[in-house]
């Protein structure tokens, strides 16, 4: 996949607004009393989750359509130009940055760095292991995990084709720092966004680089 | 630019035999798609009850319209990408 100033405007275009429209859907859900568990962490992830999910949506969108447009303008067919296969130390360094914005996400309790505080699990206070660690905590790192094993597994076997991953990672760390603006940070705010965004991104990126290889 | 585009895909899409009228609500449908992603999530927030429904609605129409029809031309270029690699290996 070839990335174009085209693919990386289109995906982050798409992110605040989307972002917006998550909590529209947070909002309704919790009008019908869907929501089992209805705190403010919840709206966050729904809106950091539609927020990923609609950049991604029209990301690759706009990658299919800028091949399309090469195509109609230049007559040419593009050619897949594979680049050099990272080393497995990327995937350890994707699943390192990963761990590191979960632990910054999560596990610090009231924590404040540059007057944005970080306390979404208080580890002193079992009531809020629920929905923090088990709720989506546990499954993001194992995602993170499973993300990083796959990219090691995929450098030893396969070439990369990064754009994909690039586009994952841009628009993942575009929406970890737009995400706690965008919300008034709380006790329950911007480290779930950060922590979710992180794992997610990792997993994507791992996806990615799977879909998007070609053989040595 | 829209009408090179038009002039250069149409015999394209004539050789993948798409009929001309899918062509053309695949040309119109991606635009508009595309807006509808980025201002019916701003209108669901902004609005509430049916309109708010009603914009989430078209919201969600509108992600899957822009991936199917992007998708479908994509997956168009791509079949001829690999005719036209066939024909150049069947010389060879």
């Amino acid at each position: 996949m070839r990335v174009s100033l085209l693919v990386v405007l289109a995906a982050l275009a798409a992110v605040v607004p989307s972002a917006a429209g998550g909590f529209a859907v947070a909002d309704q859900l919790s009008a019908y009393g869907w929501l089992v568990i209805d705190t403010r962490t919840v709206h966050l992830v729904i809106a950091g989750a539609a927020s990923f999910f609609s950049a991604l949506v029209s990301g690759v969108g706009a990658a299919q359509l800028d091949r399309v447009f090469q195509v109609a303008i230049t007559g040419r067919h593009p050619v897949h130009r594979p680049v050099r296969a990272p080393s497995p130390a990327f995937g350890a360094v994707l699943c390192l940055f990963s761990s590191l914005v979960l632990f910054l996400g999560t596990v610090l309790p009231d924590q404040t760095i540059s007057g944005v505080t970080f306390t979404l699990v208080n580890v002193n206070d079992p009531s809020s292991l629920w929905p923090g660690v088990i709720g989506w905590w546990i499954p993001i790192v194992l995602l993170a995990l499973v993300s990083a094993g796959t990219l090691i597994w995929t450098a030893t076997k396969w070439r990369f084709v990064s754009g994909g991953m690039l586009l994952a990672f841009g628009v993942g760390l575009l929406t970890a720092f737009i995400s706690p603006f965008i919300y008034t940070p709380t006790s329950a705010g911007p480290g779930g966004v950060i922590g979710t965004v992180g794992g997610a991104l990792a997993t994507l990126g791992g996806l990615l680089a799977v879909l998007r290889a070609k053989p040595k | 630019m829209v009408a090179r585009f038009d002039a250069k895909l149409r015999p394209l899409m004539a050789t993948e035999a798409v009929a001309p009228n899918s062509w053309r609500a695949t040309r119109a449908v991606i635009p508009i798609s595309w807006l509808a992603i980025l201002a019916a999530p701003v209108l669901a927030l902004v609005t509430s009850g049916t309109t708010r429904l009603l914009a989430l609605a078209v919201w969600g129409l509108a992600l899957v319209l822009f991936t199917a029809s992007t998708t479908y031309l994509w997956l168009v270029v791509q079949a001829d990408t690999e005719a036209e690699e066939r024909e150049v290996q069947s010389y060879s």
